[in-house]
């Protein structure tokens, strides 16, 4: 993808999860990591798919997809990774999030002259705020105040 | 209750937690009185100087179970008692140290119950918090 001089770019990941393509600000994310085990959250929404360990800090991980009432995976695929954000802008600094990636993300950049996504080819979800399109794509931006008020209220 | 030094290791419904605390009492199930289907969710009471405490064992989803899973039951010795019965318990003899952890989603009719994690092992332990876990426990009989 050509980008014209001095518009101001925007490096992000591609972040698959349930077959859906996220475009996350790379600033957002702690680190992409091996999917460790995960312990049972008693209690937590459906959504919640367990909490892990990264770096000593217990850290919650979710599934995109079932923030919008899909069904949990069943199963966590082979190259399933750990997308550990950070804490959302208000929460404690302890508040890191992880999300269930399909397999290893990619790096994208995007800038001012990137194409909108119509919204026709993003799918109805409450955490997504818009998308772009890129390589003939919609990828969707999700909404990260959207998320911090699901998960941390 | 809340010395931080001492924990419990107890599993509920398949998660592994840790109670904070000392005042704990461990009892075998067959020295407690079974309890009626009447009295659903209790599972058993403990009678002890003319008063009677309710025992419980929660599912995965910390729902009260209607059958018990596992043999001994922990009691949080508090102006109320409550039973607890674990599937495994173990008093913990070393000091841990626990990392702050805040559940998301929103949080439960008197907050939420865990409020730390031992990060220590292969998964993390959540850390329950007792006033808001025993708060929660009596509500359990109202229901």
């Amino acid at each position: 993808m050509r980008r014209r001089a001095g518009a101001d770019v925007v490096h992000a990941l591609e972040v698959t999860t349930g077959g859906l393509p996220l475009l996350v600000p790379s600033a957002c994310i702690a680190e992409v990591a091996p999917l460790p085990e995960w312990a049972p959250l008693p209690g937590a929404p459906s959504w919640v798919l367990g909490v892990v360990n990264w770096r000593q800090r217990p850290v919650a991980v979710i599934s995109f997809e079932g923030l919008k009432g899909a069904a949990r995976p069943s199963a966590r695929g082979a190259r399933a990774k750990l997308v550990v954000f950070y804490p959302p802008p208000g929460c404690k600094p302890w508040q890191f999030f992880g999300l269930l990636a399909d397999n290893d993300p990619q790096p994208r950049q995007i800038d001012s002259t990137s194409t909108p996504a119509a919204a026709g080819e993003l799918p109805d979800h409450p955490c997504i705020a818009g998308g772009v399109e890129l390589d003939g794509r919609a990828l969707a931006i999700p909404d990260l105040e959207a998320l911090r008020k699901l998960l941390y209220p | 209750m809340t010395d931080p030094d001492h924990y419990l290791r107890i599993v509920l419904g398949g998660a592994d937690c840790l109670l904070p605390g000392r005042h704990f009492t461990i009892e075998q199930l067959d020295t407690l009185v079974p309890a009626g289907p009447a009295e659903s969710p209790v599972l058993a009471w403990r009678e002890r100087g003319g008063r009677r405490d309710p025992v419980y064992c929660l599912g995965s989803d910390f729902r009260p179970a209607s059958a018990a899973r596992g043999r001994r039951a922990v009691f949080i010795e508090a102006p109320r008692p409550v039973g607890l019965i674990g599937e495994e318990i173990e008093l913990l003899a070393r000091r841990l140290r626990v990392e702050p952890f805040t559940p998301p989603g929103p949080p439960p009719a008197g907050g939420h119950l865990f409020n730390a994690a031992w990060t220590g092992g292969a998964r993390p332990m959540l850390v329950i918090d007792p006033p808001v876990f025993l708060k929660y426990l009596h509500s359990l009989g109202r229901e």
